[in-house]
């Protein structure tokens, strides 16, 4: 890095300096010389940069221009869009963006069991398909979620299901049952039956998160009636067993004009617990409380954040600390119209330390 | 310095540590704000520090600005290693929230400087392994280049480009929305 006044930059600095951009720029600045173009490809500046940079997003977009049509989106933290990947979902019956934390995307097609997308090859593998019909067992409702186990670093996916049994009205529901399988290769991988999970756990992609391996569930209904201190299950992919019971943090017991919605997710290396109370007559406001998982074996959560807004929004979740301390959030925002609901999901950095910062776009799902 | 007071007393007791410019001017300071900087830190723990510590890549200029930056966020280190980090205690997240901004605030007005004072102090830190320093430049000069083009930045910083021009090409191609 040659400077007007005759100074040069060692390339070490040069590369501490550029570490500190996210990927747009990086891209672009690969055709500035051979030398810019070969440390911006090496591993070690992958790795630097990732640490500093705020995370890549992958969320769901309905098409432009065509109503049931959705897209996946890759984009930075200031709205920007990486790559767009189309026709990869089909529509919401068909299959949910889960969230994770991999550098895989992976959809959950319920019954139809689920796919997982490489977002630089667009290559997609999908498990569990034609597990649907089962000799005359029909499966009732399947709900698939993704993980990476701790030590091997194998991706795996446990899936949860029913079985119905007989014709109405002798039908028979079996279940939650339990299975898990490792992806790898391009055929269908073997499932190998686990123990049924401590309680009857929610299948919402809000009531669970994969951390390190484990995957956290909570009861079933938990994001639509109130507990003061839901359980919390977990599964740990490694050892492909449940682990211990976690009791919930105690939460903040709502008014009577309140309502309120808990999520799990992912914060600091830890599950987090979030509880969202917003105003019902009065307001409007909303009050979020973060908890994040210090021990699990003595359920000791700590309260870590608090975020307080002076709108009503259905619900808020952590996606990430970044760098410089600052929480990235995903606000869902409710409109009424007549019967029908319609959704906005607004991305926002949130400063604990101070303010709001800026607003950075909308998007579908995450 | 700014300061005075309290700090100089605090100073007095604590050990000094001579640091000397490549134009030979000695700077006293406290081994709190010395080491800060790793490099010297290794040469404390070493015993070699007697007679002063010569930094010849250093001039002494830029000194005063590192040591300027180090006794700021010296007292900073100090204060989040007396407390334990308990979050729930809003005494306290009160009084360090209001630290912290002023200690943003010195942030801000510090990197107010010309593009040879910044690369010379991102030098120092480097040499002097200054991690929070050298953070905040490079972030500072990063922000600078974020919106700039191949061709700017060849420009700014007389890069020649020995790409071929097929080479080029083929990037721009592959990356085609980080040029939009």
């Amino acid at each position: 890095m040659e400077v007007s006044g005759g100074v040069s930059l060692p390339e070490d600095v040069i590369f501490a300096v550029l570490s500190w951009l996210p990927v747009k720029p990086l891209c672009r600045f690969r055709c500035v010389s051979k030398g810019w173009r070969t440390l911006i490809s090496s591993p070690a500046f992958i790795t630097a940069q990732r640490s500093h940079a705020a995370p890549l997003l992958v969320g769901v977009f309905v098409a432009p221009a065509s109503s049931d049509k959705l897209d996946l989106q890759v984009m930075d933290t200031d709205g920007n869009v990486l790559r767009v990947l189309s026709g990869v979902l089909r529509s919401y019956d068909y299959g949910r963006l889960l969230p994770t934390r991999l550098d895989v995307i992976c959809v959950d097609n319920l019954g139809n069991g689920a796919s997982v997308i490489d977002p630089a090859t667009r290559a997609a593998i999908a498990v569990g398909r034609q597990c649907r019909r089962h000799d005359d067992v029909r499966r009732a409702r399947q709900t698939n979620v993704f993980g990476r186990a701790a030590a091997s670093g194998a991706y795996k996916v446990l899936r949860l299901y029913e079985r119905l049994l007989g014709v109405w009205p002798e039908r028979v529901v079996l279940g939650p049952l339990c299975d898990v399988a490792t992806l790898g290769g391009d055929t269908e991988p073997a499932w190998r039956q686990r123990p049924a999970p401590p309680f009857y756990t929610c299948w919402c992609a809000t009531c669970t998160a994969t951390v390190n391996g484990v995957i956290y569930f909570l009861p079933s209904g938990a994001c639509c009636k109130y507990l003061a201190r839901p359980d919390v299950a977990s599964f740990d992919l490694e050892r492909e067993e449940w682990k211990e019971t976690i009791h919930g943090p105690e939460l903040r017991w709502p008014k009577p004009w309140e309502r309120w919605s808990v999520a799990l997710g992912e914060l600091k290396g830890t599950v987090c617990f979030v509880q969202t109370v917003r105003s019902g007559l009065h307001g409007p406001y909303t009050d979020v409380n973060i908890w994040l998982l210090a021990d699990p074996e003595r359920s000791l959560w700590i309260k870590e954040y608090k975020v307080y807004s002076t709108s009503s929004l259905f619900s808020v979740k952590p996606l990430e600390v970044l760098f410089d301390g600052r929480l990235l959030l995903l606000k869902t925002i409710d409109e009424v119209y007549g019967a029908s609901y319609s959704y906005t999901h607004i991305l926002q950095l949130y400063d604990p330390s101070g303010t709001y910062g800026g607003f950075h776009g909308r998007k579908a799902d995450v | 310095m700014a300061s005075a007071g309290s700090g100089d007393e605090k100073a007095a007791a604590a050990a000094m540590i001579t640091l000397i410019s490549s134009d030979n001017e000695k700077f006293e300071v406290t081994e709190a704000t010395a080491t800060l900087s790793q490099t010297i830190r290794h040469m404390i723990e070493d015993g070699c520090t007697d007679g002063g510590v010569p930094l010849p890549n250093v001039t002494s200029k830029i000194l005063a600005r590192v040591i300027e930056y180090c006794k700021k966020h010296a007292t900073a280190a100090a204060g989040e290693e007396g407390s334990s980090s308990s979050f729930s205690d809003a005494a306290f997240l009160e009084v360090d929230r209001a630290f912290l901004e002023e200690l943003e605030e010195f942030d801000d007005a510090f990197l107010e400087v010309d593009r040879a004072t910044l690369f010379d102090l991102i030098l120092a830190a480097n040499y002097l392994d200054i991690k929070g320093l050298l953070n905040l430049t490079c972030q500072k000069v990063a922000d600078s280049v974020k919106g700039k083009t191949p061709e700017q930045i060849r420009e700014m910083y007389n890069i020649v480009n020995d790409l071929t021009p097929e080479e080029e090409a083929e990037i721009r191609r592959e990356t085609q929305w980080a040029f939009e």
